[in-house]
């Protein structure tokens, strides 16, 4: 489904900071997490994913460093800082909030089925 | 090989580092010597030392570059391995990418490498190359627009970078911006153009311009005597000295009986030579008024800096020969006819005083000067009879009692206007800014500042220089007004007033800050020394008045038989009209009976009595007008 873009701009920071929470990945790896974890709802384009990465890592919410992976590939891996986490968890207070205040309005229909 | 190669570039800036480097060092040191006006000599270590930092700084320079070059292919290397791993169009689209990014190169590989990762990624698990193709293609269609990619990339990985780097690159930025409205400023001053408003030519000639016919005009009668006139000859000396000019060789001497037999006969021959033109200077000094038709260098912009007077020399020349002439009269027992010469000098001495350029009231002193210490040297070395002595006194009194002792600036303070007018642009509300093409075509006062140098840049980058730093057109004109007009109230007044008044001669232009200065450098370049200048006039009026006061003595001592205990007395007898004042003392001269005779003098610059003593040079001269010591008028200083 392809959503209004104002209504994924706000969430897609959070959604980048609470899948590297669980883990360094390096940026396809980093797409492919969103759409398996969001069960292909959510997708990233990929003119989005490098300057959303650029700009998170500008305000120092996470960082990127060369390695190695295990096939001995040089990727740009990506992980959340502390400064990420405390802005992660805030982030989702008030997703959480929101979700809450929406399904009062729409009646529940906002909760999967 | 490529080590070879690079070893050779570096040896190779090292010797072309130390050529330019010599190269520079030489140019810089022939400026330096050449603004400095001094006299200095290519030092070989002055050159060494530029070789070796030229060297030093090639070297540096080369294995900085050739270090960044090795980088720089590594990194190629190993991008153009991920680049191959992908397919051309892709390839493509990264490349467009980073070109449109315009960023550091650091940065550029960084993200070329990570998208050509990202594709590498997306296409492994393609089986044939026709999948990889169209995979590579729906990526790419993915990507979006490569434009605003790169400018969301390139603001993303500038957000990245750290402070400092930040203020580095807004301070350059800024330097930018602050060099380029420089620039635009430099080619707005420099397009000015002045408007001459006011013709001061016609202002100066208006001024000493009385209302009155031609026929009463002194100085057509002075340019006949100037045209009629005859240089003064070489002196042939028969005891072998090398020959002179006549009036180098008797500048020095006082009387007649000091010149050899040869100057003697050149003198009266040039005298006899002149004789036209001598009858046509003593008529024209006789007509009431004088005034010139002044032109400049160039007739067409009538530049009041440029005005010709090329009359002054030879009236002072002409002046010269005429006291000789009086001396050689006097000395052969005709003072009569020698004080009429005289007199015939101090009134051509007239002309040029008033309402003129400072230049022309100088010479107009310096004529009256020359008569009257002439009359003085003839009373000392001749004996004149009283009745002479008394219609002397007459002519002389009458034509102090209707002279002017007080400088004029009024004239000199058009130049400095005329200065203004054509040197700033006038932007309608009485201000405007100096255009630099300006100052090179004023007069060669400017010649030390602005060096006739054949490098254009040179010359232009000066002027340029010196016209951003002045004043604006209204500010030196203010500038200007109140230095003159403090000039003028000043002139008025004697040198032991303002000496009283504790008056800084200087207004206050050696307390003036460094910027000041620099700021108003057209004041300090253009104004006299004031102070000097308007002494000047003062000390005429002193010889003036005390050769009046030695002739009325000596007319005194021949009917009575001794000379006067006081000068009161001379005023009680009825042989003076006045006394004459000291204007570095506001009192009457000092008047001593000696056991030779009497002295008179005045108190000199220094403002206290000396009790006539005099100053003198190592060899033995009297200097005249000294600041220490006191100013002896009689007896005539030997």
């Amino acid at each position: 489904m392809k959503f209004e873009s104002q209504l994924l701009k706000g969430i897609a920071p959070v959604v980048v900071l609470e899948i590297l929470s669980r883990g360094q990945m390096y940026g396809y790896e980093l797409s492919q997490a969103i759409e398996q974890r969001s069960g292909d709802i959510l997708t990233l384009g990929k003119g989005t994913l490098y300057p959303l990465l650029y700009n998170l890592e500008a305000k120092k919410l996470i960082k990127g460093k060369w390695q190695q992976t295990d096939s001995g590939r040089e990727r740009r891996y990506y992980s959340i800082t502390s400064k990420g986490k405390g802005q992660l968890a805030e982030q989702k207070a008030q997703l959480k909030e929101l979700t809450a205040g929406l399904n009062l309005v729409f009646g529940g229909a906002l909760t999967p089925a | 090989m490529y080590r070879l190669v690079a070893y050779l570039g570096i040896l190779a800036s090292i010797i072309l580092g130390g050529m330019l480097g010599g190269i520079l060092d030489f140019i810089a040191i022939k400026l330096a010597c050449g603004r400095l006006g001094a006299h200095c000599c290519i030092s070989i270590i002055y050159l060494l030392v530029g070789i070796v930092l030229g060297a030093f700084l090639g070297g540096v320079l080369a294995i900085v570059h050739v270090r960044r070059y090795t980088r720089e292919q590594k990194e190629k290397k190993e991008l153009a391995k991920y680049l191959a791993s992908i397919p051309e169009n892709a390839g493509n689209l990264i490349k467009s990418i980073i070109r449109k990014m315009r960023y550091r190169k650091k940065v550029q590989d960084d993200v070329m490498a990570e998208l050509a990762a990202h594709f590498e990624d997306e296409l492994k698990d393609c089986k044939t190359n026709d999948e990889r193709q169209r995979k590579a293609q729906r990526l790419i269609e993915d990507f979006g627009d490569v434009n605003l990619l790169a400018v969301l990339l390139r603001r993303a990985k500038k957000r990245c970078r750290p402070l400092w780097r930040t203020v580095v690159a807004k301070t350059f930025q800024t330097i930018g911006v602050l060099i380029l409205c420089f620039i635009v400023y430099c080619v707005y001053i420099s397009l000015g153009k002045p408007t001459i408003a006011v013709n001061y030519l016609e202002e100066v000639t208006r001024l000493a311009h009385p209302v009155a016919d031609e026929s009463l005009n002194a100085a057509i009668l002075y340019q006949k005597a100037i045209d009629a006139y005859n240089e003064p000859p070489l002196v042939k000396y028969e005891t072998g000295t090398k020959e002179k000019n006549l009036l180098d060789a008797i500048q020095d001497k006082k009387w007649v009986t000091e010149l050899t037999k040869e100057e003697l006969a050149s003198l009266k021959q040039w005298s006899s030579d002149n004789a036209d033109s001598i009858e046509l200077f003593r008529q024209a000094s006789e007509k009431p008024h004088c005034w010139w038709k002044r032109q400049a260098k160039d007739k067409k912009d009538n530049n009041l800096l440029h005005v010709l007077m090329p009359e002054l020399k030879s009236l002072r020349d002409i002046t010269k020969m005429m006291v000789w002439q009086a001396k050689l009269k006097a000395y052969d027992g005709h003072p009569k006819e020698a004080f009429d010469d005289l007199l015939v000098c101090y009134r051509a001495g007239r002309h040029l005083k008033g309402p003129r350029l400072l230049i022309e009231q100088l010479v107009g002193m310096a004529i009256q000067a020359m008569a009257v210490k002439d009359m003085r040297m003839i009373l000392c070395n001749q004996k004149v009879d009283s009745q002479s002595l008394k219609n002397l006194q007459a002519k002389l009194e009458d034509l102090a009692a209707e002279d002017t002792y007080v400088m004029s600036y009024e004239v000199e303070k058009f130049c400095a206007l005329d200065f203004v007018q054509r040197c700033y642009t006038d932007n309608g509300r009485g201000s405007g800014h100096m255009i630099p093409g300006q100052l090179k075509s004023l007069d060669s006062d400017f010649a030390e500042l602005v060096p006739d140098s054949k490098n254009a840049v040179l010359n232009y980058s000066l002027t340029l220089a010196m016209a951003l730093v002045s004043a604006n057109r209204s500010k030196m004109s203010r500038e200007f007004e109140k230095i003159y007009s403090t000039a003028q109230e000043w002139a008025a007044k004697t040198p032991w007033q303002l000496h009283e008044e504790n008056v800084d001669f200087e207004m206050g232009l050696d307390n003036w800050s460094s910027f000041k200065k620099v700021k108003y450098w057209p004041v300090q370049m253009l104004t006299p020394a004031m102070a000097k200048v308007s002494a000047i006039a003062y000390r005429i009026k002193t010889d003036t008045y005390a050769t009046l006061a030695i002739i009325a003595i000596s007319r005194y001592k021949q009917d009575k038989g001794e000379f006067p205990s006081t000068l009161d007395d001379l005023i009680q007898a009825g042989y003076l009209k006045q006394l004459p004042v000291d204007p570095w003392s506001d009192k009457p001269l000092v008047y001593k009976r000696t056991a030779n005779g009497f002295m008179l003098y005045g108190v000199g610059s220094n403002f206290k009595d000396d009790g006539g003593q005099v100053v003198r040079d190592n060899k033995g001269k009297i200097k005249p007008y000294a600041d220490e010591g006191d100013w002896v008028f009689w007896p005539v200083p030997k």
